[in-house]
């Protein structure tokens, strides 16, 4: 605050000999200036003032004060203007205060969930408006906290903006709304799909009639939808069946695998076009081949222009050739046959899922004909037999 | 003292203007750095006239501002035409 240069003006004859003065008493003069003739401007600092002025006296040279910088006389300037500063650094005093304070607390996502539940228990955990900004807990502890409070939600997002939190809730799919389909009743009889030899019965609903290591027919009633004796149908209310009866089937499944088979690979040669488009035309130059190989891939990505969100049919189309080249391999016996066992196996898990499961497979027939490998698998399975069948209400 | 700085300067094989009060005069285009001076003898817009341990140092130019006078430099800007020395005898 005491730092500051002034610049005077200096009047007078002994001007030169002021200055070897000035300079003999080792006090640094800035910008020494003539303005006129016998008159010089001179630069000094303000701790070195009073000892010039003392030396412009002895050599009598009248001096004026022309300019004064530095802070000490912008101190001197503020001190004049005391409320105009006063009433500023309130202001910046008060936006400080009010802007570290939270203001708002948003909940967003959320469906189920009511937003009063989750504020009460963000206030729980000291989250609430008047609340100080500095003494909030970390949102990534705070997250885990609410994560743990809140059950229903599956993933709790807290961030800050400016005065307002925001709350983001996800919420977890709820179990019982989908399980609720499966219970929707019919007035249905469970019969068998095929011949089969029983290993399960699971009823939800309705009457078994068959029991664990039954042999049944095809068509042969399994569940019955009437409630109450099964042997005098047409008396009870209908209730409708429902469950998984689980019978033990064979299956034989062919497969042939070739032992000769070609595969197309990429020889790592490409050819790249761009084109621009228009609509549906494409502006290419119709006089240049666009077919670079004898055999290739073609890989197209389009981009269009782009105004905000509104795609504008205006682009460019990127053609990659790829090179591709045909290639012959052979396969020996025992692969061809691992193989075919391998995709006769997972056709029988696809025509058995869900329930089924396969309890046993035996190779009954191989041979090799025109190269190729034939198989005859037998595949022992266990599988939902129950078919839905219609009660038919006698008129 | 000034006669052990010679010395110095002398068996060290030293720049005299690095030990000495020798004045040294570094003139850049419209710029005059002046070092070692011991006092100023006349200043006007187009006289400057500086007193060293050799003799009196004289500037002429047109328009001569002094930008900083330090206790052991000076620094003169303007039109500085001519440069001369007056040796003490």
């Amino acid at each position: 605050m005491r730092g500051g240069t002034v610049t005077i003006e200096c009047v007078g004859q002994n001007i030169s000999n002021l200055l070897d003065q000035i300079v003999q008493a080792k006090i640094v003069l800035k910008n020494v200036q003539w303005v006129s003739k016998e008159k010089v401007r001179i630069t000094v600092f303000l701790s070195d003032i009073m000892q010039v002025w003392k030396y412009m006296k002895q050599y009598r040279v009248a001096g004026k004060m022309v300019k004064k910088s530095g802070p000490f006389f912008m101190f001197k300037k503020i001190k004049k203007r005391k409320f105009f500063v006063i009433g500023f650094s309130i202001f910046l005093f008060l936006l400080f205060f009010f802007s570290s304070f939270i203001w708002y607390v948003d909940v967003e996502g959320n469906e189920q969930l009511p937003d009063k539940h989750v504020l009460s228990i963000l206030q729980k955990e000291g989250i609430y408006p008047g609340q100080l900004k500095v003494g909030l807990p970390n949102t990534d502890q705070l997250q885990r906290k609410l994560l743990k409070r809140i059950p229903n939600a599956s993933w709790i997002g807290v961030r800050i903006e400016g005065t307002r939190i925001i709350v983001t809730v996800a919420e977890k799919k709820r179990v019982d709304s989908i399980g609720e389909k499966k219970l929707i009743r019919r007035p249905v009889d469970l019969i068998s799909k095929k011949n089969a030899f029983i290993m399960d019965v699971r009823v939800f609903h309705g009457n078994p009639v068959v029991k664990v290591h039954d042999a049944v027919k095809k068509g042969q009633l399994l569940v019955s939808g009437t409630y109450g004796e099964a042997t005098s149908p047409n008396k009870g209310p209908i209730v409708g069946a429902q469950g998984i009866v689980l019978g033990e089937v064979w299956y034989e499944s062919e497969v042939v695998v070739p032992l000769k088979y070609v595969q197309n690979e990429y020889t790592g040669e490409k050819t790249r076009y761009t084109w621009p488009f228009v609509g549906p035309f494409v502006l290419s130059n119709p006089f240049s081949t666009p077919k670079p190989y004898a055999k290739s891939e073609l890989m197209r990505r389009i981009s269009a222009l782009r105004i905000g969100k509104y795609q504008i049919p205006i682009g460019l189309v990127r053609d990659v050739y790829w090179s591709v080249r045909q290639v012959t391999y052979t396969r020996n016996h025992a692969d061809a046959i691992a193989l075919g066992k391998k995709r006769a196996r997972l056709e029988m898990t696809n025509t058995i899922a869900p329930e089924g499961r396969i309890l046993g497979e035996k190779v009954l027939h191989q041979r090799i004909d025109n190269g190729k490998v034939y198989l005859k698998i037998h595949f022992d399975v266990v599988e939902n037999i129950a078919q839905e069948k219609p009660i038919l209400q006698g008129d | 003292m000034k006669r052990l700085t010679q010395l110095a300067s002398n068996w060290f094989d030293l720049p005299p203007e690095v030990v000495g009060t020798l004045p040294r005069v570094e003139w850049i285009g419209q710029q005059l750095q002046i070092e070692n001076f011991i006092g100023v003898h006349q200043f006007n817009p187009d006289l400057l006239t500086l007193k060293t341990a050799t003799g009196y140092l004289t500037v002429e130019g047109n328009s001569l501002v002094m930008e900083a006078i330090y206790p052991d430099r000076i620094l003169l800007t303007g039109k500085i035409s001519a440069v001369h020395m007056k040796n003490n005898e």
